[in-house]
């Protein structure tokens, strides 16, 4: 489980602060919040790319910065909002960078590397891009990949920040369902943040709300809280 | 009928041109070597014309009296009195007023580190730099009647503000020239501007005796055979066979390497050429560097020519001031020190004049 | 899509390639060489055959030079364009050389004559590149992102031109033609002695930069996705700069700067196979890069009765083009 204490989250100053949460394992943690607000940093700072301002977090009672990178990549992965495509660079390829913890010093993937890509190929549906350059497929294709990508680096924890901001809506449920079944089935803690909210409350998701007025995060229950959030 | 209509033609024709007064005929012009200078004198006037190797069309022409008799009143002259202050931007300028004993009439040098005429040194100069980023108020203020310059450039800069002012700007192609009495023979100009032409004339017989003196003694036996240049960048730059260096050679008896090469300015030539040819070499000459180490840190290659090996290598390097400021107007010198060098094991050093053996 | 055995064939090629054209640049100059100097100039030598001389003292040397030069120039490239995700991006834009021209041109522009006397052309190169690398270096370790780097190595380079610049204006004409033709590049510096010690140096940096293939090939994500990964990011830059530094500065010291080679070779290597994996980039770029700079050795050679081609000038030819041909391509 990954707890926070008396957390204040910034980059080079102040957005919010968070009094006491956990985000357990098996479960869809939902970040929700006005734009602007700071659900990215907050995600990036859960990844050990940022340091909170104040206070400590811990993962599995042991402080996050007690982790060393290597070892911290072995628990959390992190898929950011923007992904680019590189020329040159397969889908194929791309989805076994994920696997940079398990390949070889040259980069060099195993049989298992092999087989856990083409698993995460087929539960995301992009067996048809393999061979594809990341640079030549759409926007909503490459955040599918990246999920993968972050499917295949097999840690306890995956942070999405905004994960379907690019994809239609059968896609946007498609990854939803998808969240919820790896969660449950493979005992996954994942935090996202989105704004897709019609969508995503119809998933059973604990949900958290960054208010504006008090810029401190609250678990809520219902979509009330969300509605009053947004159109004061 | 005919005599008659050709007569008045005739007439016509030397009333209509003018007489051509522009150009020094060949018989009036008392430079024998010289291909860019030109004197005529006269007991009255005296003509000096300098054509510009790269356009023959453009000719600088200077009237001067003829400073021994009196003055013709109703001549204009660009030069009116003898100079007494000029300022002078090439080292061969110094040395040829060196030979002339007219040290103090300069004025004015490019560079005073470049300078070896002690008398020079002692007294000073101001100093003007580069010729092309020449300043005009420097030279004024030096006081110069006239400047004379290489011509690098086509063009002198500042050259019609400083004729406005009276200042007269003179090129001095001497290091085009190729025979190297055609080089010396400048030294002429430095006297008719001076109001010492007889001294320059007789100085330069002088130089012209010598040399031929020499000439005559050594030209015979071509059995030394020679290499002249340096590696420079990727190439080795030599002499062609035409240029003012190969005559030196030439006359001094010397057997140049590159002697049937047509040209007069510098050939190129691979390294491996350069390994290839010179397995018989007897002499070095010019490498441009004054001990061994400076050429193997440029081209360490160069180890593996033989004149080095053997150190039979001579250079003028070591008092570069000194070739520069009296290699032009004294090629006689020149003469002797190859003269000299070719004697092998017999030759005594301390007789040469520019060259040392480079070790 | 190219399979795996036809990238290895195509390395094989070029291999060869480079075999036949080094046994080729042997036999080819000015003076005529047999086919039967060629054994004993390399192996049982004498000094005192003219051909063994010429071949293993002049050839030898140009070759090997042509080859390192080549290869290093181009896995520089390759360094510099996965650091900064810029095709455009050559194994100069640190301002390594610019060490190497400002020491070069003190020594023979300035007749300071400690640069020149003391340590020749070469020792002033080397030395040059060694306190910018160290420099760069320094600055490297406590930049927060790789565009101060960028932005430091152009300014780094404009300061020295300047520095250059007023050196020339008030040098002597064969002074300043000495620096232009140091400025031209040449492969014919080195030395028969020098070459082990050059080569060794190439491959021992050639081993450093198979440690960071894994994190190479991450950092065409960007260096977030590395840190993600687990990997120091600072650590990694400094290490891609220490390696570009010890290929471009040695090469600079012995050949002074060749265009293009670095630039062109890397985005070739990536468009023929395909590919962002660095452990085959890294075995192309070598490949390709020591072929591509024989060839224009070898033109040059044949070229010599013509016409004088400094090396710059025929990498530039060959290589502006191409990288026009990138450019348009990346617009598109």
């Amino acid at each position: 489980m990954i707890t926070l204490n008396n957390i204040v989250i910034g980059f080079d100053k102040d957005l919010f602060t968070v009094d006491r949460v956990g985000f357990q394992k098996g479960k869809v943690h939902v970040l929700t919040g006005k734009n602007g607000i700071g659900k990215s940093a907050f995600l990036r700072t859960l990844s050990g790319l940022l340091k909170p301002l104040q206070g400590e977090i811990s993962l599995d009672d042991k402080a996050l910065d007690k982790y060393s990178d290597r070892e911290l990549s072995t628990h959390i992965s992190f898929v950011s909002s923007s992904q680019k495509g590189v020329s040159f660079l397969s889908v194929d390829a791309y989805l076994m960078l994920g696997r940079s913890n398990f390949t070889n010093m040259f980069g060099n993937a195993s049989e298992e590397d092999l087989k856990a890509v083409e698993k995460a190929k087929s539960i995301f549906g992009i067996t048809h891009l393999s061979h594809k350059h990341t640079n030549q497929i759409s926007s909503g294709e490459l955040q599918l990949c990246a999920i993968a990508k972050a499917y295949v680096q097999e840690t306890d924890y995956i942070l999405l920040d905004e994960p379907t901001a690019h994809l239609d809506y059968q896609n946007k449920k498609r990854v939803y369902e998808l969240l919820k079944q790896i969660s449950i089935d493979q005992n996954k803690g994942i935090i996202i943040s989105t704004h897709d909210l019609d969508l995503a409350f119809k998933f059973p998701f604990n949900f958290y709300l960054i208010k504006e007025s008090d810029l401190k995060l609250h678990e809520i229950e219902g979509f009330n809280d969300i509605e009053n959030e947004f159109n004061s | 009928m005919k005599l008659i209509l050709f007569g008045f033609f005739f007439l016509l024709i030397s009333c209509g041109t003018k007489p051509d007064d522009s150009q020094i005929k060949d018989s009036e012009n008392l430079c024998k070597y010289s291909k860019w200078l030109r004197i005529s004198e006269t007991k009255d006037l005296v003509r000096i014309e300098i054509t510009n190797p790269d356009d023959p069309s453009q000719i600088v022409k200077l009237k001067l009296p003829n400073f021994k008799s009196n003055k013709n009143k109703s001549q204009t002259y660009d030069v009116k009195n003898p100079i007494q202050r000029i300022a002078v931007l090439s080292s061969t300028h110094i040395g040829m007023l060196g030979e002339l004993n007219l040290i103090d009439r300069i004025v004015a040098v490019a560079d005073l580190k470049y300078v070896h005429n002690t008398k020079l040194k002692n007294k000073g100069a101001i100093e003007l730099g580069e010729e092309q980023l020449i300043s005009a108020e420097k030279i004024i203020s030096s006081g110069a009647e006239i400047v004379i310059y290489s011509g690098f450039s086509n063009e002198f800069p500042r050259q019609n503000l400083l004729h406005k002012i009276g200042i007269e700007t003179i090129p001095n192609y001497d290091w085009r020239e190729v025979h190297p009495l055609g080089r010396a023979e400048w030294i002429l100009l430095f006297g008719y501007l001076t109001g010492h032409a007889d001294e320059a004339k007789n100085k330069f017989n002088q130089i012209c005796t010598n040399y031929e003196n020499i000439k005559d003694e050594v030209q015979g036996n071509k059995s030394i055979l020679t290499l002249s240049g340096n590696m420079t960048g990727d190439f080795w730059y030599a002499p062609a066979g035409e240029s003012y260096h190969a005559q030196l050679f030439d006359d001094a008896g010397l057997s140049y390497l590159f002697s049937n090469e047509k040209g007069t300015g510098s050939l190129s030539l691979s390294f491996e050429k350069i390994l290839g040819i010179t397995d018989n070499v007897d002499l070095w000459l010019n490498p441009g560097f004054n001990n061994k180490t400076q050429i193997l840190k440029t081209h360490p290659k160069s180890r593996l020519l033989k004149p080095l090996k053997l150190s039979s290598v001579f250079c003028y390097s070591h008092d570069t001031n000194k070739y520069w400021e009296l290699s032009a107007c004294r090629p006689d010198l020149i003469l002797s020190d190859y003269a000299e060098l070719k004697k092998g094991i017999q030759m005594e050093s301390n007789k040469l004049f520019f060259y040392k053996r480079v070790q | 899509m190219i399979g795996v055995k036809s990238h290895t064939v195509l390395l094989f090629v070029v291999f060869v390639g480079i075999l036949g054209l080094s046994f080729f640049g042997l036999m080819l100059g000015d003076i005529p060489t047999e086919f039967s100097d060629l054994y004993p100039a390399l192996l049982d030598y004498s000094s005192q055959d003219i051909n063994q001389v010429i071949i293993r003292e002049i050839r030898l040397p140009r070759i090997m030079m042509a080859i390192v030069s080549g290869a290093a120039l181009s896995v520089a490239g390759m360094l510099m364009q996965t650091l900064f995700q810029n095709p455009l991006a050559g194994p100069y834009v640190l301002g390594i050389n610019s060490g190497s021209s400002l020491m070069v041109a003190l020594g023979v522009l300035s007749g300071v004559g400690f640069f020149n006397s003391e340590l020749g052309l070469i020792g002033s190169a080397l030395l040059g590149a060694f306190v910018f690398g160290l420099f760069i270096l320094f600055t490297a370790s406590f930049l927060r992102n790789q565009i101060g780097l960028l932005l430091f190595g152009v300014m780094l380079g404009s300061f020295v031109s300047a520095i250059i610049t007023i050196l020339e204006a008030g040098s002597q004409a064969e002074a300043l033609k000495s620096f232009a033709l140091w400025s031209m590049g040449s492969l014919n510096n080195a030395t028969v002695e020098q070459i082990p010690m050059i080569f060794s140096v190439f491959i021992i940096t050639c081993f450093l930069t198979f440690f960071i293939i894994k994190p190479l090939n991450i950092l065409v994500l960007g260096e977030e996705e590395c840190r993600l990964m687990g990997y120091d990011i600072k650590k990694i830059r400094i290490l891609i700069v220490f390696i570009t530094a010890l290929f471009t500065g040695l090469i600079t010291a012995f050949c002074g700067p060749i265009a293009f080679v670095g630039l062109a070779v890397p985005n070739l290597t990536r468009m023929l196979f395909k590919t962002q994996n660095h452990m085959l980039l890294l075995i192309a770029n070598l490949l390709f890069g020591a072929f591509f700079l024989l060839t224009c050795d070898i033109t040059i050679q044949l070229f010599s009765d013509i016409l004088l081609i400094p090396i710059n000038a025929l990498t530039s030819l060959i290589g502006a083009p191409f990288v026009i041909y990138i450019l348009i391509r990346k617009l598109r």
